[in-house]
């Protein structure tokens, strides 16, 4: 498993990133683009999620 | 391994077997666990700025069923997950379950019941879902074949903006537990 970019955010600790940022930013736009990329990252990312998932045909190892 | 006569009930509460998985991108991150000890599927995802996680784990139980021909069953599924969930107000959550009966004889999955599946998006609020798995699948079980029972958890997070979000379904009562799982013959 590759080391994660960001150390983990439990969902207390995003409430409170989110909470200090959303004076500074509001209610966003989102930019199309950039969410299309991120999906796609995302849709690339479950597809080789489903095949590490399947079971092994040749018994316990 | 395990083997069972057909046409005898039979309950299982140990899990043989599992996997698990986690990739990210960005300034995301993702962990996962299949724990055969606990019989526990343990997966997050996070993302703060752009970037995202997915994460997925299963665990079960693989056995053989003797004796001869083939016949209808129920596989009953017990137990609980639950999953909290912080989409942002720019960004997305999923998280699922399903409970998943694969023939390891043909390779093929024969049964597949999703028991949860919630999505999130641009929202400030946090999010609890699952509950008790309680759930049966009906198959048809063949003498000499050989099969997994198993639940399965995948989720992931999707961050497009300048916010945190996060899928935690991996500590304390927030994790997927199967209890046991029944083969009951009709």
């Amino acid at each position: 498993m590759a080391k994660n970019t960001v150390p983990k955010i439990t969902p207390e600790e995003a409430q409170k990133i989110n909470k200090e940022l959303t004076p500074l930013w509001g209610s966003p736009e989102i930019d199309p683009a950039v969410k299309q990329q991120c999906e796609e990252w995302l849709n690339e990312a479950n597809l080789i999620r489903e095949k590490a998932l399947m079971p092994s045909s040749q018994g316990e190892l | 391994m395990t083997q069972i006569a057909l046409g005898t009930n039979t309950t299982f509460t140990t899990a043989s077997e599992g996997e698990y998985w986690a990739s990210h991108w960005g300034l995301g991150g993702a962990s996962s666990l299949a724990d055969l000890s606990y019989r526990r599927n343990e997966i997050s995802a996070w993302a703060v700025g752009i970037g995202g996680g997915s994460a997925g784990a299963w665990n079960g139980k693989r056995f053989q069923v003797t004796g001869s021909g083939s016949r209808f069953a129920y596989v009953d599924f017990y137990g609980t997950a639950y999953c909290s969930s912080v989409p942002s107000l720019t960004g997305s959550t999923n998280w699922q379950v399903d409970v998943i009966v694969y023939d390891s004889t043909i390779d093929s999955i024969i049964g597949n019941m999703n028991v949860f599946s919630a999505s999130h998006s641009i929202s400030l609020l946090t999010y609890t879902d699952g509950g008790n798995i309680g759930n049966s699948v009906l198959v048809s079980l063949q003498a000499t074949h050989e099969y997994v029972v198993y639940v399965k958890t995948i989720g992931d997070c999707s961050q497009y903006g300048a916010f945190a979000t996060t899928m935690a379904s991996d500590s304390g009562n927030y994790v997927t537990t199967w209890s046991s799982i029944r083969i009951r013959w009709q």
